[in-house]
């Protein structure tokens, strides 16, 4: 079981993205609404694993990547987006998530994903 | 890279459209011609998402409450609260959105989005060039209507 913060603006994919963290078996410690909340709520929960969108107000999904991984660089953090352009992927993977989730996602998609990053 | 012309453009966004709201919501959808609208552009219910790059303008997605709860209980299975339903209402936008920018990057056409904002209450829209709608119908549920107004 892991510890997964959520990081979505859209209250409606938090809830989404819950369910499907919970009834996979995980435990979700964590909500945020941008990428800074994130970044506050990364290091005061310290959470096996992060899933974080890219457009979001305040602070974009990607520079909250680079700078929780600039805190912690062994940070686990999963990508998911309605942008999927290859530029996009790329930008997120050198930034140091371990994948790259598009919208609209399955729970079978979110299953794959963390079979493989958290086995 | 070599840049198109706005008729270029607007094709691949009009095509793209089509593809993007058949890959996102997962209905049979009747598809209308484009057709033009002169400012203002009136909003009862939609969502607004900015287009910048090679594209400056915004996607509006407008459609009955009744409509956007069909489509979110059709995608993830279960009816939603007034309160969720809003917040499906962006993300179908950020979705739709976030798809056409993907497809547009694989003709060469390199945009980003902003966020969603959810439009109530007849919110007026002027100040763009030029915009077309199209009307995706779906079969007992009713009409979504996508607008692209461009500034360019």
């Amino acid at each position: 079981m892991a510890r997964i913060l959520v990081t979505d603006d859209a209250a409606f994919m938090r809830m989404q993205l819950k369910n499907i963290f919970t009834s996979l078996g995980h435990e979700v410690v964590g909500e945020a609404e941008n990428g800074k909340i994130a970044i506050d709520l990364y290091n005061e929960l310290k959470p096996d694993l992060v899933s974080m969108d890219i457009t979001m107000p305040e602070m974009n999904g990607v520079e909250a990547v680079k700078e929780i991984k600039k805190n912690d660089p062994k940070a686990t953090i999963v990508m998911c987006s309605a942008m999927g352009q290859q530029q996009m992927v790329l930008e997120a993977i050198q930034a140091g998530a371990k994948d790259f989730i598009v919208k609209p996602f399955d729970q079978e998609r979110i299953q794959q994903a963390l079979g493989k990053i958290l086995s | 890279m070599e840049t198109k012309n706005l008729n270029e453009v607007i094709k691949e966004v009009y095509n793209g459209t089509i593809i993007t709201v058949k890959k996102v919501i997962p209905l049979d959808p009747n598809i209308g011609s484009p057709q033009l609208i002169s400012p203002p552009l009136t909003v009862e219910l939609g969502v607004l998402v900015g287009f910048t790059g090679e594209i400056k303008g915004e996607l509006i997605l407008q459609a009955k409450e009744n409509v956007f709860s069909h489509i979110g209980e059709k995608m993830f299975g279960m009816p939603l609260s007034q309160e969720m339903l809003d917040s499906f209402a962006g993300e179908l936008g950020n979705m739709i959105a976030g798809s056409l920018s993907t497809y547009l990057a694989s003709v060469e056409i390199s945009t980003d989005i902003t966020y969603p904002t959810v439009l109530k209450g007849n919110a007026q829209l002027t100040g763009f060039k030029r915009s077309f709608f199209v009307t995706i119908e779906y079969e007992n549920i009713g009409k979504v209507e996508v607008y692209l107004l461009l500034n360019q």
